[in-house]
């Protein structure tokens, strides 16, 4: 579903992603952690065909990622770190747009929108307010809803999680659950390790501009026997020692 | 403090001159500034010695003084509006008649009023008798211009308290005044200047202590009941419909004046030269906005690509976003243009030939010279001035087709153009998404 190849990537004279290697497979939920900064957005950015890379390929259904047809795209469903709503519009008129971006029917279209809106939404008048009124957690359930309103096969997720009260992201935890079957790819960028440890399928770590360690959530998690967050810090080594030199604290 | 903050601004305005080509240019236009003052001396030398008809000294001066109030007003909206710079937000420890103090001065530091003042010295010190009198009035003018310049900003930028509409009210009084006791600009040299000055300056003050809060936080209450998705991507995106409210009023005004100026002088505005036709072209709706269509529409292209990538379906939603502001163009100026002038021929032909360039050419300039738009007018402008600057030049090409009919030639040339500029940016949009993306997400 995803092949990364060598892939090293620069802004002016700083590296970002360096001779990244990466392969995710259909019917995983990949998920992608790092530090603040680590590259993840980039690297998602470069999926997206957004940025270029340098040197190395980014394949997703088997093509170059410049080379994505709009039929390729039409299998793909994106949270960006930009979430792209279009805030002149209410959440009911942007999903609308969307779906005929996406060329689903009416009938479908309407029925998919009661039914994500019915999920996610408590308040049916959240539809027909302008998005600009939107609360961040709102908008982060709208960009969601977006993207998965016609049923992608590829779905690319960057920090999902953040934003969310503990109830919605539960609810969006459960969804994915559901969402996730063996045709279907999700690749999460995240920094909430409770949420990301239960839909995982596979975990990534990036920092210092490299893929440090490329595995499944068992042998992350050394077989359960390990909590996901003692097991990214045992990778990324926090400094702690510069800590006690802070003496005026 | 204020003496501190002049320095600073002087040593800046010296420190850009280390770069050899800004200081040719700085030396080029002092110089050229220095020969107008010049010869605007020499010229009067003719005129006082009665050898240019009836063209007194006085009428000579009140014209350029009136050229100076009016282009210095221009600037503001020209090519784009430029908003009123609040130097210090409320959050610095000034008092609030500081604030304004340092802002209004600040304004007066541009090159603009450099090389203005530079011509008005120069013009004053080749002039014989009339040379004091010629540079008091000349800054007087344009310290006039500049503070009434504000005033409109205020308007235009600003939510206001109920009673700073009493400026409207000082403002009509003055003109009166000015009018029944027949001021003209040139005897801004003395009291009646300072006078316009100071009340200027105090009415800035009182809007400025009488702003609720700028208009670009606006956001309305609910969903406007607007049927069309298009009109409702204007309406309700006030970095949009600012701009655009404004380039439209500016365009009606200017025809209203026109239209009076042929029915007591017949004569038109700009004696119907070349800046005249710039405004009655649709240029003004590109420089404001469409020259930079994803600026203000960002999340539509993100949309767009990131859901299909298609560059086809992306020129079809910028053709279908400008379609409403144009057509509301289309309806302002031709009746207006053809009541005007009545050349039917002539006007669509212009018309639609700088339409035609300027719709496809802002698709070529939205994908590969985007800006980032953060305000409601931004003191940057919000399309870039290269495609400013083609997009002018093109539209004043055109007017030759007022010279000659042989003219006539270069319409088909600019359709080839237009048609090449959709072409480009269509075909080579796989470079200007990296564009896009850079420039709009920084």
């Amino acid at each position: 579903m995803i092949q990364i190849s060598n892939l090293t990537k620069n802004f002016g004279r700083n590296t970002v992603l360096e001779q990244i290697n990466l392969t995710v497979e259909k019917g995983q939920v990949y998920s992608l952690l790092g530090k603040n900064g680590a590259g993840k957005t980039t690297l998602i950015n470069l999926l997206l065909d957004l940025l270029k890379p340098d040197s190395g390929t980014v394949q997703v259904f088997g093509k170059e990622s410049s080379q994505l047809k709009p039929v390729d795209k039409l299998m793909m469903g994106i949270v960006g770190e930009e979430l792209a709503l279009i805030e002149e519009f209410s959440g009911y008129e942007y999903m609308i747009f969307i779906g005929k971006i996406y060329q689903i029917p009416t009938a479908t279209l309407k029925k998919r929108i009661a039914d994500l809106f019915q999920y996610f939404f408590e308040d049916g008048k959240d539809l027909r307010k302008r998005i600009s009124k939107y609360s961040t957690g709102m908008k982060k359930k709208l960009a969601f809803c977006a993207a998965i309103l016609h049923t992608p096969d590829l779905l690319i997720l960057d920090e999902p999680f953040s934003g969310l009260d503990p109830l919605v992201a539960s609810q969006m935890v459960l969804f994915l659950k559901k969402y996730h079957n063996l045709e279907r790819t999700i690749f999460i960028s995240s920094h909430d390790l409770s949420y990301v440890e239960k839909v995982s399928t596979h975990i990534g770590v990036l920092d210092q501009t490299r893929l440090v360690y490329n595995a499944t959530l068992q042998e992350f998690t050394n077989d359960g026997t390990r909590e996901l967050d003692a097991a990214l810090l045992k990778i990324l080594k926090p400094n702690e020692s510069e800590l006690e030199k802070i003496d005026w604290l | 403090m204020m003496g501190y903050f002049l320095l600073i601004k002087i040593k800046s305005g010296f420190l850009d001159l280390k770069n050899p080509l800004k200081l040719f240019l700085f030396l080029m236009l002092a110089l050229t500034s220095v020969l107008y003052g010049w010869l605007l001396a020499l010229f009067s030398q003719q005129v006082l010695m009665g050898d240019v008809g009836e063209l007194t000294i006085n009428l000579l001066f009140n014209y350029i003084l009136l050229i100076i109030f009016i282009i210095t007003l221009l600037r503001m909206i020209f090519p784009t509006y430029k908003p009123q710079q609040a130097l210090f937000p409320l959050s610095y420890p000034l008092s609030r008649w500081h604030g304004y103090l340092f802002s209004v001065i600040n304004g007066f530091f541009t090159p603009y009023f450099f090389y203005l003042l530079l011509f008005l010295v120069s013009g004053s010190v080749f002039l014989g008798e009339y040379n004091i009198v010629f540079l008091a009035a000349g800054s007087l003018v344009l310290v006039s211009s500049q503070l009434f310049t504000r005033l409109i900003q205020y308007f235009i930028d600003f939510r206001l308290k109920k009673k700073a509409f009493l400026v409207l009210v000082i403002v009509a009084i003055l003109a009166t005044g000015l009018y029944l006791l027949s001021i003209t600009l040139v005897d801004f040299g003395s009291w009646p200047g300072i006078l316009v000055v100071a009340l200027l300056l105090v009415s800035g003050y009182f809007l400025e202590i009488n702003q609720l809060e700028p208009k670009k936080h606006e956001h309305n209450g609910g969903l406007k009941k607007n049927s069309g998705v298009y009109l409702k991507l204007i309406t309700n995106n006030p970095k949009v419909r600012g701009p655009l409210l404004v380039a439209m009023v500016g365009k009606v005004l200017f025809f209203g004046v026109d239209i009076f100026l042929m029915e007591t002088k017949e004569e038109h505005l700009m004696n119907g030269e070349l800046f005249y036709w710039i405004v009655a072209s649709p240029l003004i709706i590109y420089t404001y906005v469409f020259n930079n269509t994803w600026g203000f529409w960002k999340a539509i292209w993100l949309n767009i690509e990131i859901r299909t990538g298609d560059a086809k379906q992306l020129l079809w939603q910028h053709l279908r976003l400008m379609s409403l502001p144009l057509i509301a163009d289309i309806c302002i100026t031709l009746p207006l243009l053809y009541i005007s002038w009545g050349e039917a021929g002539f006007i669509l032909t212009f018309y639609f030939t700088s339409a035609f360039f300027l719709i496809a050419m802002s698709f070529f300039w939205s994908v590969f010279t985007p800006r980032q738009i953060n305000a409601t007018f931004q003191m940057k402008g919000s399309t870039s001035p290269v495609s400013v600057l083609i997009s002018m030049a093109g539209v004043l090409l055109l007017t030759t087709l007022r010279v000659n009919n042989w003219f006539y030639l270069i319409v088909p040339l600019y359709v080839i153009f237009g048609g090449m500029g959709i072409w480009v940016a269509l075909n080579y949009y796989d470079n200007g998404k990296g564009i896009l993306m850079r420039k709009l997400s920084k």
